[in-house]
């Protein structure tokens, strides 16, 4: 008996259907890998608020780099500053952060776009938020101060961005 | 013995059953119907964008896709932000906010050799097992900063400083 129903069903009809997704989709990752910059971007004002000149780096946050100085350039045949002044207290470059004799406050001299003869002065670029910073060595010469461009190296931490810096000359 | 005789019986009689059965079903006719659903198969790579704070120019990095879909299925592709997100059909380019790095950047689909892009309302038609071949191209355009994970570790030029993996999707719809 069961062998002929076997027989019979096999004959009956049938039918075949393939059930897929309406659609395809896929998923793939993207990953973005940020590297900090070669060099911050600067913007130079010729005088700051206790008369210096400051530069405002832009290196993006969270970014801690360590700043170089820059040589600058002055105007031909000024003469150096013979005597220190002492910024104000609390301000990068007073005498408690470095020897009186060896910083000159520069905000005289400088200007932007204005091509002058360079005198072998180096500017030191520092956060002026925060006494004792250390200094790196100088780097480089610039024929037009619109051309500075505050160069990190690795090294000591300090968060720059979007930081006003003084700028003095060492002679 | 009477036994024997009512078994001997029995199977004389399923025989006859047995064999006259088959010859009724055997003019019996049937349908078959085979309902196929399209569908698209991709196969997919990930894509990595590397970029350096105030680079000067655009990252531009690619990453290949492979799609089968059922022959002559005529499909549009097109990108979601995330799996079963919405997708918009009608633009060339997908623009997406890197949230972690404070980068942004775009994504297009483009033909297999990337020269071309692929306007989402642009109808492909599927070949089946033989497969297509297409380009995820993802930019970050020059000049942005970006932002470092906050660690005093962190150097110019040295070590990558932040990363972050999003997961897009690639679809096709008929």
């Amino acid at each position: 008996m069961s062998h002929a129903r076997a027989v019979t069903a096999a004959l009956l009809p049938y039918a075949v259907a393939l059930t897929v997704p309406a659609h395809g989709a896929a998923d793939f990752g993207v990953t973005v890998n940020l590297r900090p910059p070669q060099g911050c971007s600067a913007s130079v004002t010729p005088t700051g608020a206790e008369g210096a000149p400051q530069v405002t780096l832009t290196c993006g946050a969270n970014l801690y780099v360590n700043v170089q100085p820059t040589v600058l350039t002055v105007a031909a045949g000024s003469s150096p500053i013979a005597s220190f002044a002492p910024a104000a207290p609390g301000v990068m470059g007073s005498a408690a952060a470095a020897p009186a004799s060896t910083f000159q406050d520069v905000s005289s001299l400088m200007s932007l776009n204005d091509t002058r003869t360079s005198v072998g002065g180096a500017l030191f670029v520092q956060r002026r938020a925060t006494a004792g910073d250390a200094q790196g060595a100088p780097m480089q010469t610039s024929t037009n101060l619109s051309q500075l461009l505050v160069e990190p190296t690795p090294g000591a931490a300090a968060n720059l961005a979007g930081q006003p810096v003084e700028m003095w000359l060492i002679f | 013995m009477k036994r024997h005789l009512r078994i001997a019986s029995l199977v004389a009689a399923l025989s006859l059953y047995a064999v006259s059965a088959p010859t009724t079903a055997a003019n019996g006719d049937f349908t078959l119907t085979v309902n196929v659903t399209p569908s698209c198969l991709f196969g997919t790579n990930a894509l990595t964008l590397n970029y350096t704070s105030f680079q000067t120019s655009a990252t531009n990095t690619t990453a290949a896709v492979t799609a089968n879909c059922t022959t002559g299925q005529v499909y549009r592709l097109t990108l979601a932000s995330a799996s079963g997100s919405a997708i918009t059909l009608g633009g060339d380019n997908i623009t997406y906010s890197g949230t972690t790095v404070g980068l942004n950047y775009t994504l297009r689909i483009q033909n297999g050799a990337g020269d071309t892009d692929i306007n989402t309302t642009a109808f492909q038609t599927g070949n089946g097992a033989v497969g297509q071949n297409y380009t995820i191209r993802g930019v970050i355009a020059a000049n942005q900063e970006g932002t470092c994970t906050a660690d005093a570790a962190n150097t110019p030029g040295a070590a990558i400083c932040a990363t972050a993996t999003e997961t897009k999707t690639i679809v096709a719809t008929f």
